[in-house]
């Protein structure tokens, strides 16, 4: 489904990821851990599309087109969801005509006929019945005055709805209680699906004791330096990534 | 035969006659300064509140006094008048000007480290001739102010402050300016320049204060330039008695990377304006302006604070707080403007006041005036009293009345005043205000 | 945009300014203004005695004044000889016969707006009479107003038949001395709109410039006054989200609002007037002034404006908060494209106890355009216990445009509260990234991030009207964005 190969990121000059190699099949669950400043997020970013990251070399090839010639919202549309680390404030937009807009961009680009206001509501209140989502919460401005936790939950909502074919969950755990990270990752497993991939990107193990993944790669000064099953971050959780980062130096 | 007082033809002969006086030095360049502010000035009038710069703030008040330029004058004041100063007894480098012009007797200026200059103007004529034909005047060349412009004619003394690139300075400078032992109807035109070259770090405190009653009016002019990576933290107390008039413009200059703190306290003086301009001329500077004002009955503070963007990647903050009471007025203008090329500009300025009694009045002007577009400006201003909750719950407390609008004064200009880096400056600026709200606060 | 932007050009050209000024009908007066002016203006009008003074009085009082030049707007002086101050409505000969004769590309705009045929036509000024059946439904509204004792009738009807109404209101709030183009208007004005709503009484509709009595041209220089007696209610539209073809280019109306004991006015505006081409050739000058008198206690004004159009509008619809507990409000979105200049706010000026005033202002800018808030809050003495709360916003849209903040605080009562905030910014990256990592795309993101700005504005509208500012504010976008 997602292949990356060899893939290096520039930021005003400046090396981020170094000769990345990730492949992401249906179905599969990856969590990428790392370090603060290991190139996580900017993987994130540059496979949703954002600007600023300058692509030096290599290729991403997502469902065989090269995902590099799409801009954001074509991606997006291809079935492309990240879930994000800080989900910004849109004032004054609210949140239900956002998803409506957000839908019916979704399927007129694959054909489909726009979601009528009765149609689009009941999809709604589904989704927001299998994450738990208050549906008060969607008559307010997009993230507006949301805590951190309303903002999270809120993201797993618009993936839920969007049933996006890979998506990128971009810290979704950090700065969550513990109840809130249940409701994430019951959210997620719930999504967990054949046809879908799943990038988990993640600085602490503690999100993958509630969501199982089904490979783990560490990512360390802008090169994945091991990969394996979730059973690595287990050892990352006793031994942090110092060794990593010293084995991948030596 | 008499006849009867006109405030422009009193100014305009008193212009006349000051440019006769000889000031002992200079300088070709001066000249031209002296003529074309003076010229301006014998064109113009005296603004009016139909002038947009002065809709808040007549001037009626101060042209009624027939002032004159003082001229030489000797003061008889001593070290010893002095042992009361608190600010004069601050570990310091002291440079004392009585009535606009330096006394080397009541200075402390030894032991400057190497490359900082501390002196009074006309000894920097003659020792620093090319700097200050280099850097003097090179502000306000469109200058119409016509105080300002009567300063740039007139002045004949005051002091520079000048720091050698990469100089850091071990204590403080005091620039102590006082008025005393004059009759009524004196006006003083001191002129400054400081310049901190390259990299180089200073503390600066300008004080305004009195000793004695007599009507007077001080038109300080004070030019600042600070050069690549250049650090100043500037405070201004103005603590006049309230027979003087006040008038003051600050004109600053900021290259690349540079860094102005600016505070000022104003507590003194019957009427008083202060003007501060500043302009970024290389990217990535910052100028952060904090003031404290206290205005009483009777008083008129006015405040118009003027920045500039006109470089890209500049920060400036500008916080105001204000506290009036009894027939006080106070009035802030704040000016904004962020023209074409100076994107990624971050302006904030901030004007909060305290009303705490009938006849007080307060007018704002915050003006945002913005010609790029990926900025991040701002302004809040706001108007409030002390909240009868918090006066009550410090009553509940064993405070009495005054001890809790003291207290609380005190809580609500304390953001500013926490910004003082320097220690000695908090602190004493903190005791004058706690001694000012006790005094106002006592007999109300 | 680029060829039909040179056809529209050149269609605009043709008909901005000099396209109906060609034949000069015998019922239009020759183009000057003297005392004599006045006279026949009145005299055509069949004008009582006291109109024809107060008119000569504010003419007399024009001669002495200056043009305000303090607004931050550029443009060549006005010749104000130049302007013919009396024109008889159009006859059907001069207009186009079908909407097949009117440009195509605000026929395009009307599309967008998703206005109806028969209004289409009518905004168009088709001579097509039978197309809207104006006069039923006009029969219709004025008989349940009648029901109700609201007068509603152009202000020329109302001069002729309520006069003691007129002498008692007409210039109480705006007084033909208090600006430049104020006592011009006095002196020279044509129509418009004149409302009284009894005691008591709640409008029993909106009152809307779409079913007014007098829908042909009220001219350049308009004159409303709506009168909310005691314990009344009011709701007043005014304007169109569609373009509005006219040939003047000065616009200079003035809006008197009272308000007594207890009642309650809301005035909303779309203002879409011509602009002007891209480099600011004609459009229209909109020099309004508007202000409302809080009179009575209790009593509550507020303004809603979206000014879209004009390539100068300069008007600050004001609230004289006179009663105690008397509430104000303003919330105005105004938009500038192209070349346009705006320089629009309010005055809150409050005089009573317990007055209170909130002032939301939203502009956007793009293009070459300037957007000038400017506004004044002011609480005298007496205002005990005053409030304000405004909050003023400006979003520019690419790096040629300019957006101007310039409040004016003056309080002088120790137990007024007011706060004051303002913010200038372009949209963010990450908004706009967000949006399109969610499906949209780039336009249809700035549509929503700037339809999101400038909602609490809209939610002052009412709900059709608020709709279609929404739509008219799109199609303003267009060409802006990107």
């Amino acid at each position: 489904m997602l292949s990356i190969k060899g893939l290096k990121i520039a930021v005003e000059n400046k090396i981020i990821l170094h000769d990345l190699d990730l492949e992401v099949g249906a179905g599969e669950v990856h969590a990428i851990m790392g370090p603060n400043g290991s190139g996580k997020s900017t993987l994130a970013h540059v496979l949703a599309g954002r600007d600023g990251y300058d692509v030096t070399e290599g290729d991403i090839i997502y469902d065989g087109k090269n995902l590099l010639e799409m801009n954001v919202e074509q991606r997006a549309r291809k079935g492309i969801f990240l879930a994000m680390q800080y989900p910004v404030e849109l004032p004054g937009v609210s949140t239900l005509s956002f998803l409506k807009a957000s839908v019916n961009a979704m399927r007129s680009s694959i054909g489909e006929q726009e979601l009528d206001a009765v149609a689009f509501m009941k999809l709604i209140r589904s989704k927001a019945k299998l994450v738990g989502m208050d549906e008060d919460i969607l008559k307010r401005p997009i993230n507006t005055g949301f805590s951190g936790g309303e903002k999270k939950r809120n993201e797993i909502f618009q993936m839920a709805l969007l049933e996006p074919r890979l998506a990128i969950l971009d810290e979704t755990d950090s700065g969550l209680d513990i109840d809130a990270l249940r409701v994430v990752a019951d959210g997620v497993n719930s999504l967990r699906a054949d046809d879908r991939g799943m990038i988990l990107i993640t600085h602490y193990q503690r999100l993958l004791k509630y969501i199982e993944p089904d490979f783990v790669h560490v990512l360390a000064g802008g090169r994945i330096v091991k990969s394996g099953d979730k059973t690595l971050a287990q050892e990352l959780e006793n031994r942090g990534y110092s060794w990593l980062e010293a084995e991948s130096a030596a | 035969m008499s006849v009867a007082y006109e405030p422009i033809r009193h100014y305009r002969e008193a212009l006349a006659q000051g440019l006769k006086g000889s000031s002992g030095y200079s300088y070709p360049w001066l000249e031209k300064q002296r003529q074309v502010a003076a010229s301006r000035f014998l064109h113009q009038s005296f603004p009016t509140r139909k002038d947009e710069d002065w809709r808040y703030s007549g001037i009626d008040r101060v042209l009624v006094h027939p002032f004159l330029p003082a001229g030489e004058n000797v003061s008889t004041l001593t070290e010893e008048d002095l042992r009361h100063d608190v600010l004069y007894q601050l570990d310091a480098y002291h440079l004392v000007l009585i009535n606009g012009i330096p006394v080397p007797a009541l200075s402390r200026l030894d032991g400057l480290p190497a490359g900082v200059h501390i002196m009074g103007m006309r000894e920097a004529m003659v020792q620093f001739p090319d700097l200050l034909a280099a850097r003097l005047g090179k502000t306000g060349q469109d200058e119409t102010q016509m105080f300002m412009l009567l300063n740039r004619a007139l002045f004949d003394d005051g002091c520079l402050v000048y720091i050698e690139a990469d100089c850091v300075i071990d204590k403080p400078i005091v620039l102590n300016h006082l008025t005393t032992g004059l009759p009524d109807n004196y006006m003083f035109l001191p002129r400054n320049l400081v310049v901190l070259g390259a990299g180089a770090n200073a503390a600066l405190i300008e004080r305004f204060g009195s000793t004695g009653p007599s009507t007077c009016f001080n038109i300080v002019l004070t030019e600042i330039s600070l050069e690549h990576g250049a650090v100043l933290d500037h405070y201004r107390i103005q603590e006049e008695s309230r027979h003087t008039f006040h008038m003051s413009r600050v004109s600053l200059q900021q290259a690349a990377r540079s860094r102005y703190e600016g505070t000022s306290i104003t507590l003194g003086s019957a009427w008083s304006r202060t003007e501060f301009n500043a302009r970024f001329d290389e990217q990535d500077a910052v100028c952060l302006t904090n003031g404290i004002y206290v205005v009483d009955d009777g008083q008129l503070m006015d405040f118009h604070v003027d920045i500039e963007h006109a470089v890209p990647s500049c920060v400036s903050r500008e916080r105001f707080k204000g506290i009036l009471l009894g027939k006080g007025r106070a009035v802030f203008d704040g000016h904004v403007k962020v023209l074409q090329d100076a994107q990624q500009t971050d302006a904030h300025l901030s004007n909060t006041n305290l009303l705490l009694e009938p006849g007080a009045e307060v007018d704002i002007k915050p003006q945002l005036e913005i010609y790029a577009d990926d900025v991040k400006c701002s302004h809040g201003t706001s108007i409030a009293q002390l909240e009868p909750e918090q006066l009550f719950y410090l009553q509940s407390r064993g405070l009495d009345i005054k001890q809790a609008k003291q207290m609380l004064c005190l809580g609500f200009v304390s953001e500013v005043l926490e910004t003082c880096k320097a220690q000695v400056v908090m602190e004493y600026v903190g005791s004058l205000l706690q001694r000012e709200f006790l005094k106002l606060f006592s007999d109300g | 945009m680029g060829a039909s932007t040179h056809e529209l050009d050149a269609l605009l050209q043709g008909k901005y300014p000099a396209g109906f000024s060609t034949d000069i009908e015998t019922d239009t007066l020759a183009p000057g203004l003297d005392e004599q002016t006045i006279r026949a203006i009145s005299a055509k009008k069949n004008e009582p005695a006291y109109m024809l003074d107060w008119r000569l009085k504010a003419y007399a009082h024009w001669t002495g004044m200056e043009t305000p030049t303090w607004a931050h707007v550029h443009y060549t002086p006005i010749d104000y000889q130049a302007i013919s101050y009396y024109a008889a409505p159009k006859s059907s000969a001069d207009r186009p016969g079908s909407l097949d004769e009117v440009d195509p590309e605000i026929l395009e705009t009307y599309n967008k707006l998703g206005i109806p045929l028969e209004e289409q036509n009518r905004l168009a000024g088709v001579a097509v009479d039978a197309v809207f059946d104006s006069v039923s439904v006009a029969t219709t509204f004025r008989q349940q107003l009648a029901d109700a004792g609201v007068i509603f009738c152009s202000i020329s009807e109302a001069i002729q038949q309520y006069p003691e109404l007129l002498k008692q209101y007409l210039g109480s709030v705006v007084s033909y001395t208090d600006n430049f183009y104020a006592s011009l208007n006095a002196a020279v004005f044509t129509d418009g709109t004149f409302v009284y709503v009894p005691k008591g009484v709640r409008c029993p509709m909106e009152l809307s410039t779409y079913f007014r009595i007098n829908t042909e041209k009220t001219g350049q220089f308009e004159r409303t006054l709506i009168i909310a007696d005691e314990g009344s209610y009011v709701s007043y539209l005014e304007g169109c989200t569609a373009p509005m073809r006219d040939e003047n280019q000065l616009h200079a109306a003035v809006v008197e609002l009272v308000a007594l004991e207890d009642a309650q006015i809301k005035y909303a505006t779309v203002q879409n007037w011509y602009p002007g081409d891209e480099e600011g050739r004609g459009g229209i000058y909109n020099f309004v002034t508007k202000r409302g008198d809080c009179r009575g206690d209790r009593s509550h004004i507020s303004w809603t404006q979206m000014e879209t159009g004009s390539a100068i509008t300069w008007k600050y619809p004001s609230c004289i908060l006179r009663g105690d507990d008397s509430v104000g409000e303003f919330y105005s979105v105004a938009v500038t494209r192209g070349r346009q200049q705006a320089d629009t706010g309010t005055k809150m000026i409050h005089l009573g106890r317990n007055t209170r005033s909130t002032i939301v202002s939203k502009g956007i800018s793009a293009g070459r355009a300037q957007n000038t808030y400017r506004g004044l809050v002011r609480m005298s003495r007496r205002a005990d216990n005053a409030r304000n709360h405004t909050q003023c916003d400006s979003l520019l849209l690419g790096d040629r445009c300019a957006a101007h903040t310039f409040p004016y605080i003056e309080v002088s009562n120790p137990s007024a509260k007011l706060e004051h905030e303002a913010t200038t910014s372009k949209i963010g990256e990450d908004q706009l990234f967000y949006c399109r990592q969610r499906g949209l795309s780039e336009e249809e993101a700035v549509y929503m991030i700037v339809n999101g700005f400038c909602k609490e504005v809209f939610n002052e509208l009412p709900m059709e009207f608020a709709v279609e500012a929404q739509k008219l504010l799109n199609v303003s976008m267009e060409g802006a964005v990107g």
